[in-house]
């Protein structure tokens, strides 16, 4: 028995899944789709709410002055407004990125047909 | 890079763009190998199903960390081999072992020319079984070989054997196929094809 009559035997015996393969996949990867989406939209609203009462907080609070072994570290007043700025960079990145995940879904008005 | 190779790319960079809808493509594409592959490791439909269905939402959840380095074929099968692989060293697999007889004799009539006048069905089953029988990576790297039509350079990607071992558990596999189909069948196996 050669190559070539071995690779034909393998390649008859080839298995197929279920009938229903393909749309369980695509059923399955819909319901990603759409559990990513829930968990990018309270991560923004959890975001937003933090960003407003660090800012809040951020013109009251002062950090004090920390006495780390023989040295301190002294804060300035504007260091708290400049890291709660840092954040908001951070969150607002992460809105751009939900923004295009939307476009995303947007476009994939075909795939709930397709299942 | 080959037309088709292209025209893959082309797909994944639109399902990466977000056209989840063209991933279906692609299962309906891979999934018949890749299931052969997982009854190798498995040697069982359901679980080689399951275990399918977890690797296709696997490579649907990484498909943006895909860099277009390697074949898709060979991505998709490399997690396919693994996700099988942690779920044959964790699950106990009641039917892991075939036994050979426990199979029922095909009955082939006197006055056929055995095998060549068995139906396709009856072939593909035949092949089946005998793949069936056969150890684990001796069938997988014979369905590597032959149906997916993987060179030694990608198995060894997927399989992380040495390039030796790969050679020698092919020609194993063969030898094992080869006797297993002679035993059965007699001298006529080579009218199987």
């Amino acid at each position: 028995m050669n190559e070539r009559q071995i690779s034909k035997a393998v390649k008859i015996g080839v298995k197929s899944p279920s009938s229903d393969f393909t749309p369980k996949i695509m059923e399955k990867i819909y319901s990603l789709n759409q559990r990513t989406s829930k968990e990018n939209k309270w991560f923004f609203r959890t975001g937003i709410y933090a960003c407003w009462i660090l800012l809040f907080l951020s013109i009251f609070i002062n950090i004090p002055e920390i006495q780390f072994f023989n040295y301190s570290i002294g804060f300035s007043p504007a260091f708290m407004p400049i890291l709660s700025l840092i954040v908001i960079f951070f969150v607002l990145k992460k809105c751009y990125q939900i923004r295009d995940l939307i476009r995303q879904n947007l476009k994939n008005k075909s795939f709930t047909q397709s299942l | 890079m080959g037309k088709n190779r292209k025209k893959e790319f082309e797909l994944i960079n639109s399902i990466k763009a977000g056209d989840t809808s063209e991933f279906k493509i692609l299962v309906e594409k891979y999934k018949e190998v890749s299931f052969s592959l997982a009854c190798s490791i498995l040697k069982n439909e359901q679980d080689a199903e399951d275990a399918l269905q977890e690797s296709f939402i696997k490579a649907f959840s990484g498909l943006r960390k895909f860099n277009f380095k390697s074949s898709f074929s060979t991505w998709l099968y490399k997690i396919v081999v693994n996700t099988c692989k942690t779920k044959y060293s964790h699950q106990k697999i009641s039917n892991r072992c075939v036994n050979f007889d426990a199979y029922q004799r095909i009955e082939i009539k006197e006055n056929n020319t055995p095998l060549e006048k068995m139906e396709v069905k009856q072939r593909k089953e035949a092949v089946n079984r005998i793949l069936d029988t056969i150890k684990p990576d001796e069938s997988l790297l014979l369905r590597m070989f032959y149906l997916a039509e993987l060179s030694i350079k990608e198995i060894k990607e997927i399989t992380n054997f040495n390039e030796s071992k790969i050679k020698v558990t092919l020609w194993r596999a063969r030898k094992s196929f080869y006797l297993q189909l002679q035993k059965r069948y007699g001298p006529e196996i080579t009218q199987l094809t």
